[in-house]
């Protein structure tokens, strides 16, 4: 009779007495039997039995037999808490049933609906979240690759990408002007040893296609002697009779100014255009381009303006 | 639009709204809140009375009965109900915030969440409750009704075409339900609770010693002494109070047989309503539950030997769950998950 079953055996070799064994011993000791024992705890005698024989499965859910095993202990004056943890079935009882033997985990066929049909399949919702969340990461790398190479890149190519447009502006440009054919036709002349230096200031046609050869060449020469950007720079004067906020780029992108100019102030600059300005108040501004005036009419009755300055005709690029 | 997004930054909640304490479950990390339902709102002085919240949760409860004229510590909850809509958002409010402190501060948390209802509560009232949480943040709200919740969290084979009966004592209501393929089959709501055990307290030791004690001091008699079924030990208790007739605080000692006499009422009150929901259970259920049992969960299991009464009222078994404050919420966050994995629906209409 004091036989334990296969499954307590293994437990039984290191403790002296299997949690069965001691519900047993302390029942006996109380005087009562199987029948006395189900008749106060209300449970079925057969419960009893198993519970002193170790068989735990035959009690049901979980809650269930860690509830019989903690009534009994109490009944008999057990220690219930030390029993299940020897039942091995604390655990099972404290934490939820398991995902594949919880009831409801079960693939039943269920799934009606009273009020709202369910959002998602079933393991639907993790994976939808991890694609979304590496594409997020895969977004952001991407971006941050694509910033640097930008960056990289940044550093060499607008001089020598504007300096040709700017090179390609003023041979559009700049044949109307006597001055800025002097100085245009002058500089050619300094970077492209090819171009034979004779006939040069007298032909306005041959100006206008030399420079892009001129400025083909300049970026071979370029590698040889020292990089001058001679051919695209132009030379912008402000002068202020009022106070005026004032902003300008040439265009390479560099800020060359970015302040409240005061009255009478006078500034020079030479860069490659086109020239981006930003003036706070026009009626207090005079420009001049390589040493023309620029015409700011079209700004009148205003107080901001926002013009790019190319060459020296001016193109008003007004965005207000 | 950024709802979805920003639910990726959320966790999921299971909020067990109760009269008394508001348990919030977060999916994969447990109970992580476990606050007073008691909000302190300030009034500001000058036209309008604007009001503004000066606490709430454990701080809020400290003010309760100690507070100045132009501060209140009310309860939002009633009965497991909404009394005040407003107020109940603004605490919500603050407690999803506080669950999502930790982490992406830069995003509003935006959960999905699970709130428990009363059965008994009527659809104005469900409707007030999920408004409210919608209204604190969530991107989603799922209604369940408690004893379903509790039954999940205890672990009661709630799926299985066999009766199980869960008795959920809370602070404002005593649910009873009898469940059954992952629905509810029959369920009852009495406005019995943790506050009547205390109310009975009080007006026990005010009738029978001439003397009033507080609050506070009856749930702590009801924790260290109060039983629900004549033990083979009495257990004595020092209190003090004020003595009704002299005006002066005065100690005095209870025993555990006094306060089983004052708690008859809202006991009997329980037992009643299993009785009754024993006999409208239909015969095979019946038969389960006597069979296997019921079980308790709720703060009121806590109260010694109410297993024992109930055992003894009925003849059936009756097991206290594991844990059985919590049940409720836990139960909750385990009927969330199940939302991902299988899709079974044990939510309720509005």
């Amino acid at each position: 009779m004091n036989d334990t079953p296969g499954n307590d055996e293994g437990r039984e070799a290191q403790d002296e007495a299997t949690p069965g064994e001691r519900l047993r011993a302390a029942r006996e000791a109380s005087g009562q039997d199987v029948q006395e024992v189900a008749r106060r705890l209300r449970i079925d005698s057969l419960r009893i039995t198993a519970m002193e024989e170790g068989d735990i499965s035959a009690l049901g859910a979980p809650v269930f037999a860690a509830g019989y095993v903690r009534a009994y202990a109490r009944l008999v004056g057990l220690p219930s808490e030390e029993l299940l943890s020897d039942y091995a079935l604390d655990g099972a009882a404290t934490t939820p049933p398991a995902l594949d033997e919880s009831p409801l985990a079960r693939p039943t066929t269920t799934r009606w609906s009273r009020s709202r049909a369910p959002r998602r399949k079933a393991g639907g919702g993790k994976g939808w979240r991890a694609v979304l969340i590496w594409l997020l990461v895969a977004l952001v790398l991407a971006a941050a690759a694509g910033w640097w190479l930008m960056m990289q890149r940044g550093g060499v190519l607008p001089s020598a990408a504007v300096g040709e447009q700017a090179a390609a502006r003023q041979q559009l440009s700049l044949p109307h002007t006597p001055a800025g054919d002097a100085q245009a036709a002058g500089r050619p002349a300094e970077v492209v040893p090819e171009t034979t230096p004779g006939n040069e200031p007298t032909v306005p046609d041959r100006q206008a296609a030399e420079p892009v050869s001129g400025a083909g060449v300049a970026g071979d020469a370029a590698s040889s002697s020292a990089p001058t950007r001679q051919p695209a720079e132009d030379e912008l004067e402000i002068a202020f009779s009022e106070d005026s906020w004032v902003e300008l780029y040439d265009g390479s992108g560099k800020r060359l100014l970015h302040r409240l100019a005061r009255a009478g102030e006078a500034l020079s600059f030479v860069g490659p255009a086109p020239f981006k300005l930003v003036l706070g108040y026009v009626p207090g501004v005079r420009l001049r381009l390589n040493g023309e005036a620029v015409d700011l009419s079209p700004y009148r009755g205003r107080r901001l303006a926002r013009l790019t300055l190319a060459g020296d005709s001016t193109r008003n690029e007004n965005r207000p | 639009m950024f709802a979805r997004l920003r639910g990726l930054f959320s966790n999921d909640l299971s909020i067990d709204l109760g009269t008394a304490n508001t348990l919030i479950y977060v999916k994969g990390e447990g109970i992580v809140l476990d606050e007073p339902s008691v909000v302190a709102i300030r009034m500001e002085r000058g036209t309008g009375n604007p009001k503004n919240i000066a606490a709430v949760g454990i701080e809020a409860k400290r003010m309760l009965g100690r507070t100045p004229g132009n501060i209140q510590a009310i309860r939002p909850l009633k009965d497991g109900v909404i009394a005040d809509f407003t107020v109940t958002e603004k605490m919500l409010q603050h407690f999803i915030h506080k669950v999502h402190t930790d982490k992406f501060k830069f995003f509003h948390p935006s959960p999905r969440v699970l709130v428990c209802v009363p059965c008994g509560s009527t659809q104005v009232e469900r409707r007030a409750i999920r408004e409210s949480a919608a209204g604190a943040g969530a991107r989603e709200v799922y209604l369940i009704e408690e004893p379903m919740a509790a039954a999940i969290g205890a672990g009661l084979p709630v799926n299985e075409a066999s009766g199980s009966m869960v008795l959920d004592i809370g602070g404002g209501t005593t649910e009873v339900a009898v469940i059954s393929l992952a629905g509810i089959v029959y369920s009852a709501s009495v406005r019995i609770g943790g506050d009547r055990f205390d109310e009975a307290i009080i007006n026990y030791v005010r009738r029978n010693y001439g003397t009033l004690i507080g609050e506070s001091t009856a749930e702590r008699i009801k924790e260290e002494v109060g039983s629900a079924y004549p033990g083979d030990e009495v257990l004595e208790i020092e209190v003090r109070g004020r003595n009704l007739a002299e005006g002066i605080p005065r100690s005095f000692t209870l025993n555990s047989n006094e306060i089983l006499e004052a708690l008859q009422e809202p006991l009997s009150g329980i037992v009643s309503a299993v009785k009754t929901a024993l006999e409208q259970t239909p015969p095979e259920l019946g038969a389960d539950v006597a069979e296997r049992g019921m079980v308790l969960t709720g703060g009121g299991a806590l109260l010694r030997d109410f297993d024992r009464l109930l055992m003894e009222e009925t003849g059936l078994p009756v097991l206290v769950a594991e844990d059985p404050l919590t049940c409720v919420a836990r139960g909750g966050g385990r009927a969330l998950e199940m939302i991902d994995e299988t899709g079974t629906d044990v939510f309720t209409s509005e």
